[in-house]
């Protein structure tokens, strides 16, 4: 904002720019000294009243001016400066975690909702959750705790996401906390300058966490064609949760054409013929464990098939679930391999929940994009102007050089 | 078409009675006047004695040797006195600023120069030729006299003198200028800058019936033009004063200063009678006598 130039991006265009004043110096001295002719009887010069020196060095400031105006861009070009198109400010963006604002004290949030108002481009942060909706510092200050969705897109994406429609001298300032689950997967470059302010958490503050380490939500969708399917799996759930520690919740309903999703459990089994609606793909993309069934041509033995997108997990199992149909599914390990993969995703999101990253793991950014570097190359077509009114400023310069300086050199015979 | 000697080739001549030899000898080119001879000091030739001749003038020495009558002849003497007096103060130390009049001659050395022209000419008639250099530091005066061997003292005196201070004022000159008062041409070389009135008292204080003024201001190019330009620190040679204008604007001033000083000068000039000549140190020296003898041939 105050980087006029760009002079506080770099210090050694501060001394480049400082060549600027060389000719002030130069002109002052020589101003100050004039050149000497000996006269034979100055009583003849005199008499003679004058202008204001104001106006008699008119011409030679104008001078002066151009000479200084070259040196000026001169160590802009050099020093490869950035020229912001919407003026001399850079817009400021601030962003903000749903984890960041459950665990913040309330003095952290009034200082966001101050820096809101004096430093924000338009005085609103935007959430990093799916909706990207935006809040000022009355809703900020008002947040009621909110459930951390550890199924939404890691924050390299989310500010991807949100930082589409910002300008391309934007700086982010990124509110958030420093638990894994915010940052797992793999970084992406953002080709922004970001401002972490980064909130730590211990390791044990779990008291808050609605969704309890120990408890998994399963929802069995079925249609009516795969009512024994359901018996079969929710026996197998049922079992597991009486031999493990786990606590599995068994909730079963029917798929119906406009069924909407209402609870948000932590795995879905898919039992019918019709492909798995976009709602359920979209589920699985942000993090939730999905099963369903299906035939698996031409590989009698796989019995499992993974995928994983986004975020989630796809289980495909094959067959529909029959002993008839598929003696494996019907073999007493099939309890046993759906409790690993259960056991294995709950692990996982506990580990996500619960690690904690420093400060170096979550500012380090591949590619372009280092934390202080905010220096950026200079616009090419602003480098072509200045070039070109580099060149124009030097031909004016020898023209009213030559003008001041001619008609003195001819008086004393200097061709 | 009179053909003047450049001053700028004359100064590459470093010996002052050959330039005044050879400018002297061109401008008196094709006049061939024959001596006029008479009673004086400088012997000139022996004549066969004829009736009626001062027989004191009869060398009897010479009688006695060779028995014949001869009478001396000397070389007649005028009664005519030809001044040369030359402004030695330090303003006359002033040339061109022109690149091309670096190397020519400052005013002091052209007035030395153009001085020692008349003086030839005059000592050639059989003038008395006197000098007289002042300024505020020295006073050189070597009274008017006839002969070869005087002329050459002179010449000396004219080589010797050196530029320094300003115009003494009139009341120092006093004792010199009774010499300057006897049937008397006075050639007064300056710039005529004067810091008071000092050059015309001068002047006005040697008007006499049997005493002729002849007044030669010297000026130089960029005094006349003022080609300077920007900011310049003018600095007097005289009394050191500096003062720092902008040349480009007191330009026109400066020319109207001028031209008041020039037709002051002149008037005063003409009210004591005397001849004013102006002339520029880079113009021949013969065409300034030239100039000289015009004006006084119109004037007769």
């Amino acid at each position: 904002m105050t980087d006029w130039l760009g002079f506080a991006q770099n210090p050694w265009m501060l001394i480049t720019a400082s060549a600027v004043l060389i000719p002030l110096i130069i002109h002052l001295i020589s101003k100050s000294q004039g050149r000497q002719v000996l006269f034979p009887h100055i009583a003849l010069i005199q008499h003679i009243k004058q202008k204001p020196s104001s106006r008699i060095h008119l011409v030679e400031r104008l001078l002066l001016f151009l000479r200084m105006l070259i040196l000026l861009i001169a160590s802009l070009l050099l020093a490869g400066i950035i020229w912001s198109p919407q003026g001399n400010s850079v817009q400021e963006h601030v962003l903000v975690t749903t984890d960041w604002l459950n665990h913040s004290s309330q003095q952290d949030k009034v200082k966001l909702a101050e820096s809101l108002v004096i430093d924000a481009s338009n005085n609103v942060a935007i959430m990093l959750d799916q909706s990207n909706r935006e809040l000022d510092g009355a809703a900020i200050l008002d947040w009621q705790f909110s459930d951390p969705k550890i199924k939404q897109p890691v924050i390299w994406q989310r500010l991807n996401l949100a930082a589409q429609s910002f300008s391309p001298d934007s700086t982010l300032h990124v509110y958030t906390t420093n638990r894994l689950a915010e940052f797992y997967g793999s970084k992406t470059a953002i080709n922004y300058p970001i401002e972490w302010h980064i909130l730590p958490l211990a390791v044990d503050e779990t008291e808050k966490q609605p969704v309890a380490a120990n408890r998994v939500n399963a929802l069995l969708l079925y249609s009516v064609d795969f009512v024994s399917d359901m018996e079969y799996v929710k026996a197998a759930l049922l079992s597991l949760h009486a031999e493990s520690t786990i606590d599995i919740g068994v909730e079963t309903q029917q798929l119906r054409m406009d069924y909407n999703l209402q609870t948000d459990p932590t795995l879905i089994f898919y039992l019918a013929a019709q492909p798995m609606p976009d709602w359920l793909k979209s589920y699985a993309e942000s993090g939730g464990m999905v099963f369903n069934s299906m035939e698996i041509q031409g590989s009698p033995n796989l019995m499992w098939r993974q995928e994983s997108p986004g975020q989630g997990t796809i289980t495909s199992l094959a067959g529909r679930y029959h002993p008839i149909e598929n003696q494996q599914v019907a073999s007493p390990a099939f309890p046993l391999k759906l409790a690993h993969i259960i056991f294995a995703k709950h692990s996982d999101n506990w580990h996500r929940l619960e690690g904690r990253l420093n400060e170096s793991q979550i500012t380090q950014l591949p590619g372009t994009n280092v934390k202080v570097n905010k220096l950026k190359p200079v616009n090419p077509i602003l480098k072509s102007w200045l070039m070109i009114l580099l060149v124009i400023l030097f031909c004016a310069e020898r023209l009213v050089s030559e003008r001041i300086w001619k008609p003195i050199r001819s008086s004393r015979g200097v061709q | 078409m009179q053909q003047f000697i450049d001053p700028l080739t004359l100064s590459r001549v470093k010996d002052l009675p050959l330039v005044a030899k050879i400018v002297a000898q061109g401008f008196l080119h094709g006049l061939h006047t024959s001596m006029q001879r008479g009673s004086g000091i400088e012997f000139s030739q022996y004549r066969v004695y004829e009736p009626g001749d001062d027989l004191a003038k009869i060398d009897w020495k010479l009688f006695a040797r060779s028995d014949r009558y001869f009478v001396r002849e000397a070389e007649r003497e005028s009664n005519l006195n030809v001044w040369l007096v030359m402004d030695a103060s330090e303003s006359m130390l002033h040339r061109s600023d022109a690149e091309e009049s670096k190397q020519g001659w400052t005013k002091f050395e052209y007035a030395r120069h153009l001085l020692a022209t008349v003086g030839y000419i005059a000592q050639k008639q059989g003038d008395g030729v006197g000098f007289l250099g002042v300024s505020s530091e020295q006073a050189t005066l070597v009274p008017a006299n006839n002969g070869q061997r005087h002329w050459q003292k002179v010449q000396l005196e004219l080589a010797r003198i050196k530029p320094g201070g300003k115009f003494p004022r009139l009341k120092a000159l006093q004792n010199q200028l009774a010499g300057l008062r006897r049937n008397s041409l006075v050639f007064l070389v300056s710039d005529f800058y004067q810091h008071d009135s000092e050059l015309v008292d001068f002047v006005s204080n040697l008007t006499n019936p049997n005493v002729e003024v002849v007044a030669v201001q010297l000026t130089s190019d960029d005094e006349i033009i003022f080609p300077y330009r920007g900011t310049i620190r003018f600095k007097d040679r005289e009394t050191r004063q500096q003062i720092q204008v902008s040349a480009t604007q007191i330009r026109d001033n400066y020319l109207k200063t001028r031209q008041q000083f020039q037709s002051d000068l002149n008037t005063q000039l003409s009210a004591a009678q005397m001849q004013h000549l102006v002339t520029s140190i880079e113009k021949p020296l013969d065409q300034v006598l030239y100039d000289f003898l015009l004006t006084r041939q119109k004037l007769g």
